[in-house]
């Protein structure tokens, strides 16, 4: 079965190209528009992995990191993060994050770090 | 400007003279040849000014002097004697003649005597008035402490020289400064204050400043008036020359002998310069910080339309091709307004007015909102009124304001997955001297908090697809034509933007015709 990554973005386009860009390497995606959502998509999909953008609107992003960290369930899934920022916010541990990726980003280096935190699909 | 002067005078052939130089100068004599028509024609036209010759009732001058100022003591008064009689000149003084003159009176010397009792009298009344004790400009209060009855001369004077001093101080600070009654009406403003904004006594303060009908919300003033506490704020006034400042503004109470606040003075200070400089450093960073995630985000999604056309047109996947081209579409054309609304805002500019017909405004304008409504399968309806006549706005500032809101419209609309059907109608219609333009959509609609906030700088509700920069621009450039937006909306139902522009853009009160001034 293929590895599943759970796509955490309130930008539709953007989680349309995210998607796009995993299926491409016969990953199977979910996708979440915000972090409540995300966080409930966590539980009941078990994703692999998880892209996370940082900055949705009422800095969702951030608190979610940090709620997903306290669940025992969820706390080893590998994160990362899709982000217009530039500098990871101090709450986030850089142990538990795989990879920043600040927007734009290019498709490769993406596939690469996700590839290397989890293996091909 | 003329001033009704009473003259007194015995000798008839140096009265008339006298009233001929009134007249020359523009003031209005009062020609008296007895004592008690004197008395009458004070009575009846409180003239600010007069001339008692110590010559009247037979040598009686001092003491129709004494009763005059006793009577009117808001009337200044110039006393004539005769050479020898400089004496009774000095007792004159003290019994409250601003001047005096001797015989023959030359019209120089009258000329000045009667500049210094105009400005006497100025000082006494503005004084009076700034302590409250004189309760209605030009009516004489029943207590008369800036002109005690004679006898208290040396008390006079000294007086008289103390409120010369804080005259001279209060004009002199370096602040503007004006005085405000209950009415917020300005009593009284500093030279400083008269030379940047005119002489605005007697006018109401938010009518002049603001150009508005009504007091400002939260109001330092009010807040002094009730509290009686200092408050420090903000503001910007713009000057008789149409020029803005920003000025910082404290408020202090006066209190009336009584001890009640009676009046509350405003002091501003100049910080057009600070304000300028710091608007640059903010707004560069605001820009900076706010708008990259966003242009960022539409970057991204750039990227994701041009990804898929590509792996589309690779695969022979015309489907997937299309549906790339058409995100990436949609971002360029997100991205080139992004530019665009940023260009305009970095821009600091004054409108450039020219009378436009209402109808060819319109049609361009929807020309726009129709074509991008269009392209998304959208229904476009543009009503217009007959006789929409002609308005006066800078067109290349209200155009793209127009275009904004009915392309916000449009992706209210694209962003409802409710409905299978939309629709935005654009009417104009003129109400009076008002053009009302109505845009109405029956898209995803807004909630209260993005209602509060859709006109704040950087607001904004499309995630990192916006900028928060449109509808600001949008709503600034109405404010900047006089007019006004206001948005009805229900979440789901679609939203309604009422935008009323008057046809001429509201004139201040200093531009319109003619230039008011305190002397009638």
């Amino acid at each position: 079965m293929a590895k599943k990554i759970l796509v955490i973005e309130d930008e539709r386009h953007v989680s349309d190209y995210l998607v796009s860009i995993f299926q491409d390497q016969g990953y199977e995606t979910v996708t979440a528009a915000s972090s409540d959502e995300g966080l409930e998509m966590a539980r009941s999909e078990g994703p692999d992995l998880i892209t996370l953008d940082l900055q949705m609107p009422e800095e969702h992003g951030t608190r979610f990191y940090q709620s997903f960290r306290k669940e025992e369930d969820l706390k080893d899934i590998p994160i990362v993060v899709v982000s217009g920022q530039y500098s990871p916010h101090r709450s986030i541990n850089p142990d538990r994050v795989v990879a920043i990726v600040s927007k734009p980003f290019e498709p490769a280096q993406l596939v690469e770090i996700v590839q290397g935190a989890i293996g091909p699909a | 400007m003329g001033d009704k002067v009473l003259l007194l005078v015995d000798d008839k052939a140096l009265s008339a003279e006298l009233g001929r130089h009134l007249t020359q100068w523009g003031h209005n004599p009062l020609t008296a040849a007895e004592i008690e028509e004197a008395f009458d024609l004070a009575f009846r036209h409180k003239p600010p000014l007069s001339v008692i010759d110590d010559g009247v009732g037979g040598g009686k001058g001092l003491d129709v002097l004494d009763r005059f100022k006793a009577e009117h003591p808001w009337t200044e008064a110039i006393f004539l004697v005769e050479p020898p009689d400089i004496e009774r000149g000095a007792r004159g003084l003290e019994y409250g003649a601003s001047d005096f003159l001797i015989k023959p009176v030359s019209q120089v010397r009258f000329a000045i005597a009667l500049k210094r009792a105009q400005e006497r009298l100025a000082t006494r009344k503005k004084l009076a008035y700034l302590s409250g004790l004189m309760p209605e400009e030009g009516q004489a209060p029943a207590l008369a402490p800036l002109a005690p009855p004679a006898g208290n001369t040396v008390r006079e004077s000294q007086l008289y020289d103390t409120l010369q001093h804080y005259q001279q101080l209060f004009d002199e600070v370096p602040c503007y400064i004006s005085v405000l009654d209950e009415e917020f009406k300005i009593t009284a403003v500093n030279r400083r204050f008269k030379e940047e904004f005119g002489d605005l006594e007697g006018e109401v303060c938010f009518e002049v400043y603001k150009g508005r009908c009504e007091g400002c919300p939260d109001c330092p003033v009010a807040e002094t008036f009730r509290d009686g506490q200092s408050h420090q704020y903000e503001q910007v006034l713009t000057s008789a020359s149409g020029e803005n400042y920003n000025v910082l503004t404290w408020t202090a109470p006066l209190r009336d002998a009584k001890g009640e606040i009676s009046q509350v003075m405003e002091m501003s200070t100049d910080i057009t310069q600070i304000r300028t400089l710091q608007d640059h450093l903010s707004s560069l960073g605001m820009v900076i910080g706010s708008i990259s995630h966003g242009v960022k985000g539409l970057l991204t999604a750039l990227d994701g339309g041009m990804y898929n056309m590509r792996m589309g047109l690779d695969n022979k996947d015309i489907e997937r091709a299309r549906k790339g081209f058409e995100v990436a579409e949609l971002m360029v054309g997100r991205i080139r307004r992004t530019v665009l609304d940023i260009l305009f805002y970095a821009k600091d500019r004054a409108l450039d007015l020219e009378k436009v017909d209402v109808a060819d405004f319109a049609r361009q304008v929807a020309v726009n909102g129709e074509y991008a409504a269009r392209k998304y399968g959208l229904e476009f309806e543009l009503k217009l009124a007959d006789d929409l006549g002609q308005f006066e706005v800078d067109p290349n500032a209200l155009n793209p304001a127009i275009i904004n809101i009915l392309e916000n419209a449009v992706e209210a609309c694209l962003a409802d997955e409710t409905k299978n059907y939309h629709k935005i109608s654009f009417g104009v219609t003129r109400e009076d001297d008002v053009i009302v333009l109505d845009v109405e959509d029956n898209g995803q609609g807004m909630d209260e908090s993005i209602k509060e906030n859709m006109f704040t700088l950087f607001f904004t509700s499309k995630g990192s697809g916006g900028t928060g920069l449109g509808l600001f621009i949008a709503n600034d450039t109405v404010q900047q034509h006089g007019g006004t937006i206001t948005v009805d909306s229900e979440p789901g139902q679609g939203s309604h933007f009422h935008i009323r522009i008057p046809e001429y853009p509201m004139a201040l009160p200093w531009q319109r015709e003619p230039q008011f001034s305190r002397d009638q």
